[in-house]
């Protein structure tokens, strides 16, 4: 099978200037003097093949990569070094509350983080009513952003983001907010996902989640690869123990 | 994706625009009064106190030209800060770039059109008749739209870089009001250095766009064709340093 995604040697590198130089000013009283660069490895010499309609777990340290590792996936960061290569289009369900606006109703805000989403506007009016009602906040169409709750404003982008058609999702944290009750939602809902075929690289620090539905799993240590391979392994491998098997929970 | 972003483009661009006026008092109201204020100050100090003189229909003359700045002015700031304004997205959403100045450009093109529609009442109520070149106005506007987002996208592919540009271009644009002939014709300028002004693009469109609508003395076929020129040069240079700029965005905020 011809992987989906496959990353080749690729490592982000950032240089965090010890003098700021955002400013022309600046860069003009600098001029003369030698810069000094903290040089910051994110990513080091990653290479990943993922096969079309596999889940994998992400899982590592805060700082370890994970979310830099999702925006070079999605084309937001260029890599310093290595190949990449993604057949497919691919929505973003990182913080997921960006694209939001405060001043406006719920109803617009649809619409608008559906245009942002790539969504057309056939299938966001299309798709209105399953939204709303997935959000479960009908009578709060009217009303702007801001009388929401964090949890509320959660709710309102995830419903809009599994809309996304794309075959590739990249995930990161999106259960961190919302009730029991909703979690229990988007858990059917990434179940239905993956039904439906589609690749999803899922980041999350709740390993529960990550055993439950991933096909394998990747261990990040600062920014280079720790384990990759059979998700209870790679999991065992982050927290020193091996996990309690989760009930009746894996799915079919 | 490509068929989604004119959807994308409306979106974003209908955002700002409600965004921009629904906190203020007057609403969409001021977007209409600013420039009429304006015009207002300089018509009592340009043409009651100190007159400026060898300019038929001066009032109709001084307010398309106000307005026509006004529009330069408020695309290009907002252009050069919509990354700014978009940061989240940005660092969150692989969105095209364009896309959001594109969008930028749209709201003040938007308050734009709402300006020259009074414009052309006022047109009306002085019984001034369209002038037999009026259709080229349109042209001129055009090159106008095109000028102010090549600069947009020259300015914005470097405030991340250089976040003061916020306030050189701020006071650039206070000085370019003076340098460009708005509240005074280009006649007025000396003879010997009127073609140093005239390396101004913005200067040679609002001064033909005046003319076309007012009826004054055309200029050359030559004349438009330099402009045309510059904004193409303009366009292009944006465009370039755009597309080589933009990919750092996400990294720079």
């Amino acid at each position: 099978m011809e992987p989906i995604i496959t990353l080749e040697n690729i490592s982000k590198r950032f240089s965090v200037p010890h003098e700021r130089t955002d400013s022309l000013r600046n860069a003009l009283l600098t001029f003369w003097k030698k810069r000094t660069y903290e040089i910051l490895y994110a990513l080091n010499d990653v290479s990943l093949t993922i096969n079309p309609g596999e889940f994998l777990g992400i899982i590592g340290k805060n700082g370890s990569g994970k979310t830099v590792l999702l925006k070079i996936i999605a084309g937001i960061y260029r890599p310093t070094a290595g190949r990449i290569i993604v057949s497919g289009a691919v929505s973003t369900f990182l913080e997921l509350w960006t694209g939001l606006q405060a001043e406006l109703s719920g109803k617009d805000n649809i619409f608008l983080y559906g245009a942002l989403l790539g969504l057309s506007k056939r299938r966001v009016r299309e798709k209105f009513d399953e939204i709303v009602e997935f959000s479960e906040l009908r009578s709060f169409m009217d009303q702007k952003l801001k009388h929401y709750s964090s949890g509320m404003k959660a709710r309102l982008a995830f419903s809009v983001a599994i809309q996304a058609e794309r075959p590739i999702l990249l995930v990161d944290e999106v259960l961190a907010v919302g009730d029991a009750n909703f979690q229990k939602k988007c858990r059917d809902v990434f179940m239905k996902l993956k039904w439906e075929g589609r690749t999803i690289l899922y980041v999350s620090h709740n390993l529960e989640s990550i055993a439950e539905w991933s096909d394998r799993a990747l261990l990040l240590r600062d920014g280079r690869v720790a384990v990759w391979g059979q998700t209870s392994d790679v999991i065992q491998a982050y927290t020193g123990q091996p996990i309690k098997p989760a009930a009746g929970l894996k799915p079919g | 994706m490509k068929t989604n972003s004119w959807f994308l483009i409306r979106q974003l661009a209908w955002t700002d625009f409600k965004l921009r006026y629904n906190s203020l008092v007057l609403g969409y109201l001021w977007s209409l009064l600013h420039p009429f204020l304006i015009f207002g100050v300089y018509y009592l100090v340009f043409s009651v106190f100190a007159k400026i003189g060898g300019v038929p229909h001066y009032p109709l003359y001084l307010l398309l030209g106000i307005i026509l700045w006004n529009y330069f002015a408020e695309s290009s700031s907002n252009g050069m800060q919509s990354m700014q304004f978009k940061a989240g997205l940005i660092s969150n959403i692989d969105l095209p770039k364009g896309v959001i100045l594109v969008a930028s450009n749209f709201t003040s093109l938007l308050t734009l059109s709402l300006n020259l529609g009074v414009f052309a009442i006022f047109f009306v109520l002085s019984s001034k008749r369209p002038a037999a070149a009026g259709g080229l106005f349109l042209i001129f506007l055009l090159e106008l739209v095109i000028l102010s987002f090549a600069v947009s996208l020259l300015l914005s592919s470097y405030l991340l870089k250089f976040r003061d540009l916020y306030y050189l271009w701020g006071v650039a644009l206070q000085i370019g009001f003076w340098l460009t002939p708005i509240i005074y014709p280009v006649e007025l300028i000396p003879e010997r250095i009127r073609w140093l002004f005239l390396l101004n693009p913005l200067a040679r469109i609002i001064q033909d766009a005046r003319s076309a609508v007012l009826g004054l003395n055309p200029p050359p076929l030559r004349h438009h064709l330099v402009s045309l020129a510059m904004v193409a040069v303009m366009l292009a240079l944006g465009i370039a340093v755009f597309i080589r700029r933009s990919a750092r965005f996400a990294e720079e905020i």
